[in-house]
C-alpha cells in the first residue's frame, strides 16, 4: 500500500506514556451473575509505538481496547490517556478526546450509508466543527493522496471490502490523530490485502504515529514494537519485536505455554 | 349547584381556553419556548458540529429512505391539510356571514348618540367638534321624529328621519324606483340670518330666538300658538308652524311605510301625500315646547325595497326649519376602519354613546372562533394519527441505524448532537408536512369554493368563496407542524442518545 502521510510534529520518543492502564478490572453483570472480563491489567503504551494487542476470541482484548478509548468505564482501576485520568472526564469530554486525538478503524467498515465516500471521510471534520467547504476540500485532498478520489462520489457500500477498509483508514486519519487504533482490521480481507494494510499501518507508525492494532491473527505480530498477549482477562505477557517467535510457539503449543508465559510476564 | 351556576362560574374560563386567540398565542409561545430551550442546550453542550452539516446528514438520511420519508410526509400533510381545510372553511363562512351582515364602508362608520336622560346634546357645536377629530371625513346628523301621514282616507303615524343625501348614500340606501332627494343642507339659521335684516340678525341666528319670537319669522309663514296639556298634566306649548318655501318637500319611503298608507308599491313614485311633523322638546332647546308643522303635500321621489320597520326619509333641512337644534344621532365617516376604535374611544371619553358595525362583526368573529376551534379539533385527530406514523418511521429508522449512530459516537459525536440530528430529521418532516399540508388544505378549500361557485353561477348566482386563510393562520400552521415534528421526534431522539457507541465496534 503506497501511503503518503503528513508527519505529526511530535518527535518519536519512547519515553512518554500515551496510554496507561493501572489495575484495570472490568466485570459485567448479567442475569446469571457476575462475569469477570478483565482482572487487573497494567500496561503502558509509549508515544510512537506500534502495539499489537493479541489474544484469542473472548480473551477480553476488545473490552480492554474499549476501556482505553473511553467507551467502557472500568469497574476498578484507572485509565490514563495523555497522562490524564480518562474516566474523570465526562462523556462529552471523552468524546472530544476521541475526536481530536484518536482515529479508529473498525473490524467491519461502518458508514453513514446515506452519504457518499467523500462525506463519510469528512464526517470527523464536520463533528469538529470545521466549515463544510473546508472539510470537503480536506477530505478530497486526502482521498486523492491515497488515490481513492475517483470513488469520492460513490456510496461506500458500493466498493469492495479492501477499498472500504482503505477509506475507513483515510477517515480515521482525516483529523490527523496522534493515536491510530485498528480493531481486527484484517478480519474481512484476503491475505494479500491484509498484508498491505498492515504494512501501511507500519509506515504510518514509522513516520511518528502511535498505532494500536487488536488482532487474533498471529501473522502480523512481527510488525509490532511490542505485543500485549491477553489471555482470560489477564495480561499474559509482553513481547518485544524480537520475541514474537517465542509468543507464536507459546500460543501454538498450548500445553507447554502456560508456565513459560507467566515466567515471561514477570 | 345547578347548570346555570356552573355556566356563570366556569363559562368565562372555558371561553378563554377555547378562544382561538388564546390557542394561537399558546402554540406560538410554546414554539418560541422550545427554540429558546434548545438554543440554551446548544450553548451548554458546546455543540461543535455546524447546523448545516447536521441538516445535510439528516437530509441525506431522509433522501435515502425516499419512499418511507415521502409516505410519512404525505401522512403529516394530510393531517395538517385536514386542519387547514376545515379551519379555512370556518374562516370563509365567517367572511361570508360578515359580508352578508355588513358592507365594507360601514366598517368605517361610527354612530354617535347620547344616553337616555343625559344632559349632553348633539348640536352644531358638537358636530363641528366631531369633525375636528383626526381621520374623521364626514359627520352626518340624523333627526328622528314622528310624522302624521295621510293619503286619501288612510292615516298613520310613521317615524320620519331627517337626513342628508350624503347620509343615505353612505348608508347604501338606494331606491328601487325613483331616486334620492338632493339636499345636503344642514344649516338653516345661517341662511335665514342672511336673508333677514341687520336688526333681527342677532335674534335669528339662534333657533331659540326663532322659537321664542315666532312672529319674527316672516316669509309669509303662518304661526299659531296652541296650549295643550300632556298626560302628566304638565303644560306644554304647542307651536304650529308652516314649512318655509325653501323647504324641499320630497320624501323617500320604504316598502312597509308605503304599504301602511295603502299606496301601490310599484306606482308610488310621484304620488303626493300629506305629512305633518311633530318635534318634541328633546330636539329643541327649550323645555316644555312641542313644534308641529301644518300638514303639507310631499312628493314621493323614491321607494326602498326594505320591508322592516316603516320609515320615511326627508331632507334634514326641512326639520331644521322647524327649529331642531339637537340631533338624534350623528354618523361619523372615518377614512379607515382601523381608526374607528380610537375615534370611538375619543368620542366616548366625552360621555357620548357610540355604536359601530364592528361590534356586530366582533360578535360574529367570536361565534366563529368557537366554530373554528371545533373544526380544528376534528382536524387534529388526523394530525395525531399522522404524528403516530411519523413516530413509527423515526423509530424504525433509528433501529436500522444503531451501528451508524454507534460509529458517529465512537468517532466523537456527543449525545446532544445525536439528539439534535434526530430532532432535525423529525422537524424537517414536520415542516415539510406542514408546508405541503397547507397547500393541500388551501387547494381543497379552493376546490370546494369552485364547485359551489360553478353551481351557483349555473343557477344565476354570484361566485362563492367558502374558504379563507388569514396570514396569521399560515404562521400558526407552520408553527404547529414544527411543534408536532418536535414532540414526535423527542422520544426517538432521546432513545438515539442511549444507543451505545460499542454497537459500531461489535462484530455480529
Amino acid at each position: 500500500m503506497a501511503i503518503s502521510v503528513s508527519i505529526p510534529n511530535t518527535p518519536k520518543t519512547k519515553k512518554e506514556n500515551i496510554i496507561a492502564t493501572y489495575n484495570l478490572h472490568k466485570y459485567f453483570y448479567t442475569g446469571v451473575g457476575e462475569t469477570q472480563v478483565l482482572h487487573g491489567i497494567d500496561l503502558e503504551i509509549k508515544r510512537g509505538e506500534f502495539i499489537i494487542i493479541f489474544g484469542p476470541s473472548g480473551s477480553g482484548k476488545s473490552t480492554l481496547l474499549h476501556s482505553m478509548i473511553g467507551l467502557e468505564s472500568p469497574t476498578k482501576g484507572r485509565v490514563e490517556l495523555f497522562n490524564q485520568d480518562l474516566y474523570a472526564q465526562n462523556e462529552d469530554e471523552r468524546s472530544m478526546t476521541r475526536l481530536e486525538k484518536i482515529g479508529i478503524m473498525y473490524q467491519q467498515p461502518i458508514w453513514v450509508k446515506a452519504m457518499n465516500v467523500a462525506h463519510n471521510v469528512a464526517l470527523p471534520l464536520n463533528l469538529l466543527g470545521t466549515p463544510h467547504r473546508e472539510a470537503m476540500k480536506i477530505a478530497e485532498e486526502k482521498l486523492k493522496s491515497y488515490a481513492m478520489d475517483k470513488w469520492a462520489k460513490y456510496k461506500p457500500t458500493e466498493l469492495s471490502s479492501g477499498q472500504q477498509q482503505k477509506i475507513s483508514l483515510i477517515r480515521a486519519l482525516i483529523t490527523e490523530p496522534e493515536i491510530l487504533i485498528a480493531d481486527e482490521p484484517t478480519g474481512n480481507l484476503d491475505i494479500d490485502s491484509s498484508k498491505r494494510l498492515v504494512e501501511g499501518l507500519k509506515e504510518l507508525n514509522i513516520i511518528g504515529r502511535t498505532v494500536i492494532v487488536v488482532t487474533h491473527d498471529l501473522q502480523y505480530l512481527s510488525y509490532a514494537d511490542r505485543t500485549f498477549y491477553i489471555k482470560d482477562g489477564n495480561l499474559a505477557g509482553i513481547y518485544m519485536q524480537d520475541e514474537t517467535k517465542e509468543l507464536i510457539d507459546d500460543v501454538l503449543n498450548k500445553g507447554k505455554s502456560i508456565f513459560k508465559l507467566e515466567k515471561t510476564a514477570k | 349547584m345547578n347548570l346555570e351556576e356552573l355556566k356563570s362560574r366556569f363559562g368565562p374560563i372555558f371561553e378563554t381556553l377555547f378562544s382561538s386567540v388564546f390557542i394561537e398565542i399558546t402554540i406560538i409561545l410554546i414554539v418560541i419556548m422550545l427554540v429558546v430551550i434548545n438554543i440554551q442546550r446548544f450553548r451548554r453542550y458546546r455543540i461543535k458540529v455546524s447546523l448545516i452539516d447536521l441538516l445535510y446528514i439528516a437530509g441525506v438520511n431522509l433522501m435515502v429512505r425516499r419512499t418511507r420519508t415521502i409516505v410519512t410526509i404525505v401522512g403529516m400533510s394530510i393531517g395538517i391539510a385536514s386542519i387547514v381545510f376545515l379551519v379555512s372553511i370556518g374562516y370563509g363562512m365567517q367572511d361570508l356571514v360578515i359580508s352578508e351582515a355588513t358592507r365594507l364602508e360601514e366598517l368605517k362608520q361610527v354612530q354617535v348618540s347620547t344616553q337616555a336622560g343625559s344632559k349632553l346634546r348633539l348640536n352644531d357645536t358638537v358636530l363641528a367638534d366631531l369633525k375636528k377629530i383626526p381621520n374623521v371625513q364626514k359627520t352626518l346628523p340624523v333627526v328622528a321624529i314622528v310624522g302624521d301621514m295621510s293619503y286619501k282616507q288612510s292615516n298613520a303615524a310613521i317615524p320620519v328621519y331627517g337626513v342628508t343625501t350624503d347620509y343615505l348614500k353612505e348608508s347604501a340606501i338606494q331606491p328601487v324606483y325613483g331616486e334620492l332627494f338632493e339636499s345636503n343642507e344642514t344649516y338653516y339659521e345661517v341662511k335665514q340670518a342672511e336673508n333677514l335684516t341687520e336688526v333681527n340678525e342677532t335674534k335669528n341666528t339662534e333657533s331659540a330666538n326663532l322659537l321664542e319670537n315666532p312672529v319674527e319669522v316672516s316669509e309669509g309663514e303662518e304661526f299659531i300658538e296652541l296650549d295643550t296639556e300632556n298626560t302628566d298634566g304638565e303644560k306644554i306649548d304647542v307651536d304650529e308652524i308652516n314649512l318655509p318655501n325653501t323647504a324641499l318637500k320630497e320624501i323617500v319611503m320604504n316598502r312597509s311605510a308605503i304599504e301602511i298608507i295603502g299606496l301601490p308599491f310599484d306606482d308610488a313614485v310621484g304620488e303626493n301625500v300629506s305629512l305633518a311633523f311633530t318635534v318634541t322638546n328633546q330636539h329643541l332647546n327649550r323645555e316644555g315646547i312641542k313644534v308641529v308643522s301644518l300638514p303639507e303635500n310631499f312628493t314621493i321621489v323614491g321607494v326602498l325595497s326594505d320591508n322592516s320597520e316603516p320609515a320615511i326619509y326627508t331632507p334634514f333641512f326641512n326639520l331644521r326649519t322647524l327649529g331642531v337644534v339637537n340631533f338624534t344621532e350623528v354618523r361619523i365617516i372615518t377614512d379607515d376602519q382601523n381608526n374607528v376604535q380610537r375615534i370611538r374611544e375619543q368620542v366616548e371619553a366625552q360621555g357620548y354613546l357610540t355604536t359601530s358595525v364592528q361590534d356586530t362583526v366582533a360578535e360574529i368573529e367570536q361565534l366563529f372562533s368557537s366554530v373554528r376551534i371545533g373544526l380544528g379539533l376534528i382536524g387534529a385527530f388526523g394530525l395525531a394519527i399522522a404524528s403516530l406514523g411519523m413516530f413509527n418511521t423515526l423509530t424504525v429508522s433509528l433501529l436500522e441505524r444503531t451501528k451508524e449512530i454507534g460509529l458517529m459516537k465512537t468517532i466523537g459525536m456527543k449525545s446532544a448532537e445525536v439528539r439534535l440530528l434526530f430532532l432535525i430529521e423529525s422537524l424537517l418532516m414536520g415542516f415539510l408536512g406542514g408546508v405541503s399540508g397547507l397547500m393541500l388544505g388551501y387547494l381543497g378549500g379552493k376546490l370546494i369554493s369552485l364547485i359551489l361557485t360553478s353551481y351557483s353561477i349555473s343557477k344565476g348566482g354570484n361566485a362563492i368563496s367558502v374558504s379563507s386563510i388569514p396570514f396569521t393562520f399560515v404562521f400558526l400552521v407552520i408553527a404547529l407542524s414544527i411543534m408536532v415534528g418536535y414532540l414526535t421526534g423527542l422520544f426517538p431522539a432521546r432513545r438515539a442518545t442511549k444507543i451505545s457507541a460499542l454497537n459500531a465496534l461489535r462484530y455480529e
